[in-house]
């Protein structure tokens, strides 16, 4: 059906008004917006310590942590690497073989590894980091095989051996 | 109280045992992280999914499958992961977290769930 003439010109009428008043907001809504970011860059130019000002009422608003239930446990103290040596952190690709010390009835991995054999339990409680006080008994060792790209971390431990850590895979496993 | 036939394999979801006669059955949707018999026989140590159960994943059940006690993680959120395991470690029951990516291990004592003694393990 044909609209009649004045109809279609009010469309129009009203399609022009729409677009003008878009117009207008997108100009306005520009404006504050500038003037927003403006005013917070010349206070922070203005005031040079500005930012340390904020941080400090930061500070005087934040209570410290007393509840020992929320402290982090202190650290071990224990550096498991060489002295001297920095760990380098890299992506162990897939297929990567490491080898790891168990406990009796330990079934999961744990944290730490090496990728040399590990012979017999005195290198385990001796060459590795993985001493007493951090595994008190050992039973075998297990083979994993990384199955994906894994980040680890790679360095002499506190003797001789690399170590580094890694998640589970497919393994093998051996006693002592 | 004494439980005969504990039945728990590595990525298996379900755990089982008989008590007095009675198979108790815990089935979860993922697979269980750790699960064993305690050496008293009257009960089993058990590290849940943490996809269902969240941090508080550990837990020691009675023979007839009631919560003798649930271990609450040690860190607040969003500190840590979960538990991750437990075991025996030279005849004491422990439950190994990761916390803040090292782990540590708590030694239970198995009636109440005190927490005994922790100390970082690797």
């Amino acid at each position: 059906m044909r609209l009649p003439a004045c109809f279609s010109v009010t469309r129009k009428g009203k399609t022009v008004w729409n677009a003008l008043w878009s117009l207008v907001l997108a100009v306005l809504f520009y404006a504050v917006a500038a003037t927003t970011f403006a005013s917070e860059k010349t206070q922070a130019l203005e005031h040079p310590g500005f930012y340390d000002e904020f941080a400090k009422f930061l500070v005087a608003e934040t209570t410290a942590i007393t509840d020992s239930s929320r402290l982090l446990p202190a650290p071990s103290g224990s550096n498991p690497w060489m002295p001297g040596t920095v760990p380098t952190s890299f992506p162990a690709p897939p297929g990567t073989m490491i080898n790891m010390a168990m406990a009796p009835g330990q079934i999961l991995p744990g944290g730490w590894a090496t990728l040399d054999q590990i012979p017999d339990v005195n290198c385990v409680c001796n060459d590795l980091a993985v001493t007493p006080a951090f595994k008190p008994a050992v039973s075998e060792v297990q083979t994993f095989l990384v199955p994906e790209v894994l980040r680890s971390n790679l360095a002499s431990s506190a003797c001789k051996h690399t170590t580094a850590s890694f998640t589970g895979g497919e393994s093998t496993k051996s006693k002592y | 109280m004494n439980i005969t036939d504990f039945s728990w394999a590595l990525n298996s979801p379900i755990i089982s045992w008989i008590c007095n006669g009675f198979l108790v059955r815990k089935k979860f949707h993922f697979p269980v992280r750790s699960a064993i018999l305690l050496i008293d026989g009257t009960g089993v140590a058990v590290v849940e999914p943490f996809e269902e159960r969240g941090r508080d994943n550990g837990v020691v059940f009675n023979g007839d499958g009631t919560v003798r006690f649930r271990l609450k993680f040690p860190l607040p959120e969003p500190y840590g992961n979960c538990f991750d395991q437990i075991y025996y470690v030279e005849g004491k029951l422990t439950a190994f977290a990761n916390q803040n990516g090292t782990d540590f291990a708590h030694e239970l004592n198995p009636q109440t769930g005190e927490i005994l003694k922790t100390y970082e393990s690797r």
